[in-house]
């Protein structure tokens, strides 16, 4: 038996109310699972199965038609810096420097740290130097690097990614495959994970919750068992192919039913 | 047309496209001030009337060594921001209320979209009537104009605000005060900024109307008084230097935005 859950979802269901169709639309029927301390947990699944949705609900954004969210323990009332947010798009303060950004949280939870201490996190996440920078000043992946950083600053129980490399071109997105793996390894963050990325699911986490659409449900889980320090080299490897071919079933796409 | 605006252009990119445009600028207002000096070397009444160039020349030295100019200037400056600042201190938290608020917005607007197009000069009579002539009036003129470029950005702005952005600053912690001043303050900055700086145009615009006819100081109040002494040289001065205030004006709030959103520069 493990120790208590770090997050739990449980039986979250979410209806919007459609106009005229008579119905209510069921975005998300009857979603449960739960991320331990330090595991690396991945949604997956089809555009539209309300992946971002229930990273919503679990970011505090929205609230669920049933059911409820806890984070060690607690029932999930509105956002809150328990739970960090990584963005599909450019969130930053345009308006703030590299350094400001990262402060943000931190500073208007009234906590007074040194500069140096948010100039090393800065550093750690590869962005030694450019504390003065604008956003508009750096690159699409530095861009997602600081927002991981000012995500990272106030020390959340769990750690919420929604396709944050989604925007990013292909090369870029496994040098940032390959930085995520190397700063979880330092950390050990509890972090949940979007995306429409098989590879990219698999190769970030420790297990990956297969979502359908319409309505959005999970329909299974896979462990994810690999030889660790992960490496994105391990994509072409033949136990990498079994675990997507177990995904794709699970999705029933690319692969002959019965 | 706009062809000839791609290349060298206007940006004077090329050090040769840049002299030449300058030569092609100077081209038209020199035939101007040429027109201008021959029409008032002229005999009839516009010879008599219209001051020479040379003339103009020398009353403004005249005006500038006096100091007469330079309070006439201060005198009408010093209106505009009192005016100005008070449309902004108005202007910008009813802007903010009316973009966040959908029943603020529903009070007030009516009443603002039925004065907006109402020209600042067809209040001159009734103000100076009930405010008597001084500063007064002409402080409250270039108020009424100044606060709608203000208020309507504002709202522009403050509506603008990415939820995003304010979604970002709730998770990392945020409350409602914090997310006002952290975020939708920046955010609508841009917005504000370029609201004040038409807003300063209109007051420099309203403040000459306004010492026409309701306060006796200022460049418009010399122009007024030049014209009862049948002296086109001082009203052509204040022409020229109210044309060259503005300028300076915008470029002022021009700079002073670049100071105030150094992101934007980049």
């Amino acid at each position: 038996m493990r120790s208590a859950p770090k997050l739990e979802v449980r039986d979250v269901c979410m209806r919007f109310r459609t106009q005229g169709a008579g119905s209510d639309l069921e975005v998300l029927k009857s979603i449960s699972f739960s991320v331990y301390e330090g595991e690396r947990y991945s949604l997956v699944g089809p555009s539209g199965c309300g992946k971002t949705t229930l990273l919503n609900i679990i970011a505090g954004f929205e609230r669920p038609t049933a059911g409820e969210v806890l984070v060690d323990g607690v029932p999930v009332q509105g956002p809150a810096p328990s739970r960090a947010v990584v963005f599909q798009d450019d969130a930053l303060f345009p308006w703030l420097t590299a350094l400001e950004n990262v402060r943000f949280g931190p500073c208007v939870r009234g906590r007074r740290e040194s500069a140096d201490k948010w100039k090393e996190l800065l550093k750690t996440v590869g962005l030694e130097g450019f504390d003065d920078y604008y956003p508009a000043q750096l690159s699409g992946g530095m861009r997602q690097r600081l927002a991981v950083a000012r995500a990272l600053a106030n020390e959340p129980a769990v750690l919420l990614m929604d396709e944050p490399f989604g925007a990013l071109d292909a090369l870029t997105r496994t040098q940032m495959h390959e930085w995520l793996l190397e700063l979880w390894g330092r950390f050990r963050f509890t972090v949940v994970f979007v995306t429409h990325d098989i590879d990219e699911a698999i190769l970030l986490s420790d297990r990956v919750g297969v979502m359908a659409g319409r309505p959005g449900r999970l329909v299974g889980e896979i462990e994810i068992k690999l030889q660790e320090p992960r490496s994105a080299g391990v994509t072409v490897s033949a136990e990498f192919g079994e675990l997507k071919r177990r995904v794709l079933e699970l999705l029933r796409v690319g692969w002959p039913r019965g | 047309m706009f062809l000839a605006r791609t290349g060298s252009g206007r940006s004077g990119a090329g050090r040769i496209g840049g002299a030449r445009d300058a030569v092609l600028g100077a081209l038209v207002p020199l035939g101007v001030v040429g027109a201008w000096a021959f029409a008032s070397t002229q005999g009839g009444v516009l010879g008599v009337f219209l001051a020479t160039p040379g003339e103009v020349v020398a009353e403004f030295v005249r005006l500038l060594w006096s100091g007469e100019l330079f309070s006439h200037v201060l005198a009408s400056l010093s209106r505009v921001a009192v005016g100005l600042v008070t449309a902004i201190l108005v202007g910008v938290p009813l802007g903010i209320g009316m973009g966040a608020w959908r029943s603020v917005d529903v009070a007030i607007a009516p009443l603002l979209d039925f004065l907006r197009p109402i020209p600042i000069a067809a209040w001159v009579p009734l103000t100076v009537l009930v405010f008597g002539i001084g500063e007064l009036p002409a402080r409250v003129l270039i108020f009424m104009g100044a606060i709608h470029p203000i208020v309507v950005n504002t709202i522009l702005g403050v509506k603008g605000v990415k939820l995003l952005h304010v979604r970002a600053a709730r998770m990392l912690g945020a409350d409602n005060w914090q997310v006002i001043r952290r975020v939708v303050i920046p955010s609508a900055l841009p917005s504000v900024l370029a609201g004040i700086r038409l807003g300063l145009g209109i007051a420099w615009w309203v403040v000459i109307v306004a010492e026409l006819l309701a306060v006796r100081s200022g460049l418009g109040y010399m122009m007024v008084q030049a014209m009862a002494l049948l002296r086109s040289d001082t009203m052509i001065v204040g022409i020229f230097v109210i044309g060259a205030v503005g300028l300076g004006l915008n470029r002022f709030a021009i700079l002073t935005e670049n100071l105030l959103m150094p992101w934007r520069k980049v």
